[in-house]
């Protein structure tokens, strides 16, 4: 049985609803929390990547001078908390933000540069824009809309780290049964 | 040996394959391992409304799991300045997944790497992606501030 408390609430509105989002940068905003020991770890088990510099903290300052934290922790830090007190909790991607057609959404795509290298402790902001929201696609698991959203991200110093261009789909997936 | 201490690493060196089987545990890892809690990656019956046969690997997963075939290929100081990813179709849990790949091109000063990967289960493609590599400080100007 599904957990209604695992399900998904996406802002719905009309295909022309969403295109009044297309172009505008978000001020910054910055993530729940830094970048972590626990966060490094956790991940890097989930990955099972034995890279001494994720484990030995010691062996990535003699490699690289600080502490380095896996590049895919870039998303990663962004992804909401699951609840906050007294606050509505979105999903952390404004491509899921929007006002679209549909009641759900998948990742199709993703392209990332890096700057430099993540590094334990950092505490980013990110600022994006959506760069395009396509007409009605048929696609193998129902028509929807991709979702082109493009990013930027900053150290606490202003610096810029990362960017990205995310491509998302939003569609309409089957109501589950009462 | 790595890609990187080889001789001759050139476009076409073929990145040596990892197989693993994915187990639902290891999805449901994904709460942990990666904060991510939408239902697609935790729930199968929200994947079935999904049209999905089960639950399924998450972006930040499959991000993760081509730097570590890239970088532990390339060897110790080079750290990963990009990546591509296109998913064509879900990675499962229960699926037997082969990441398979080769050196796409080869830069010099700058040292850069670039290496293509297909992520494939029963014998298809679900995802392709690239991973760039930089060697060095793991530092390159940035190009803007806030």
């Amino acid at each position: 049985m599904s957990d209604d408390d695992t399900s998904v609430a996406l802002p719905v509105g009309t295909y022309e609803d969403g295109l009044k989002y297309v172009g505008a940068w978000t001020e910054p905003v910055r993530a729940d929390v830094p970048i972590d020991r626990t966060m490094i770890k956790a991940y890097a088990a989930l990955i099972e990547d034995a890279n001494p510099c994720y484990w030995d903290e010691e062996e990535s300052l003699r490699t690289w001078g600080h502490v380095i934290a896996p590049p895919g922790l870039l998303f990663v830090v962004f992804a909401p908390l699951r609840w906050i007190p007294e606050q509505t909790v979105n999903f952390g991607a404004l491509g899921a933000n929007i006002p679209l057609p549909g009641n759900s959404l998948i990742n199709a795509a993703s392209e990332q540069t890096f700057h430099r290298q993540l590094r334990l402790g950092d505490w980013l902001s990110v600022s994006e824009s959506i760069a395009s929201i396509s007409p009605l696609k048929q696609t193998s698991i129902g028509a929807g809309h991709f979702v082109a959203s493009a990013a930027r991200y900053f150290d606490e110093s202003g610096t810029l780290v990362a960017e990205s261009v995310n491509h998302m789909l939003r569609f309409q997936a089957t109501e589950a049964q009462p | 040996m790595t890609v990187a201490e080889r001789d001759e690493w050139k476009a076409g060196t073929i990145i040596p394959p990892v197989v693993f089987p994915l187990t639902y545990s290891r999805v449901v890892g994904l709460v942990d391992g990666t904060r991510d809690h939408f239902p697609g990656h935790h729930d199968p019956e929200y994947a079935g409304r999904q049209q999905k046969r089960t639950i399924y690997l998450n972006t930040m997963f499959l991000q993760g799991l081509l730097d570590r075939v890239a970088t532990y290929a390339a060897g110790p100081g080079w750290w990963v300045t990009g990546r591509t990813l296109q998913i064509r179709d879900s990675v499962y849990a229960g699926d037997l997944v082969t990441v398979a790949g080769a050196v796409a091109e080869v830069r010099s000063e700058p040292d850069r790497l670039t290496m293509r990967f297909d992520v494939i289960t029963n014998d298809v493609t679900r995802v392709t992606g690239s991973v760039t590599l930089a060697r060095g400080s793991g530092n390159s100007p940035a190009t803007a501030e806030a």
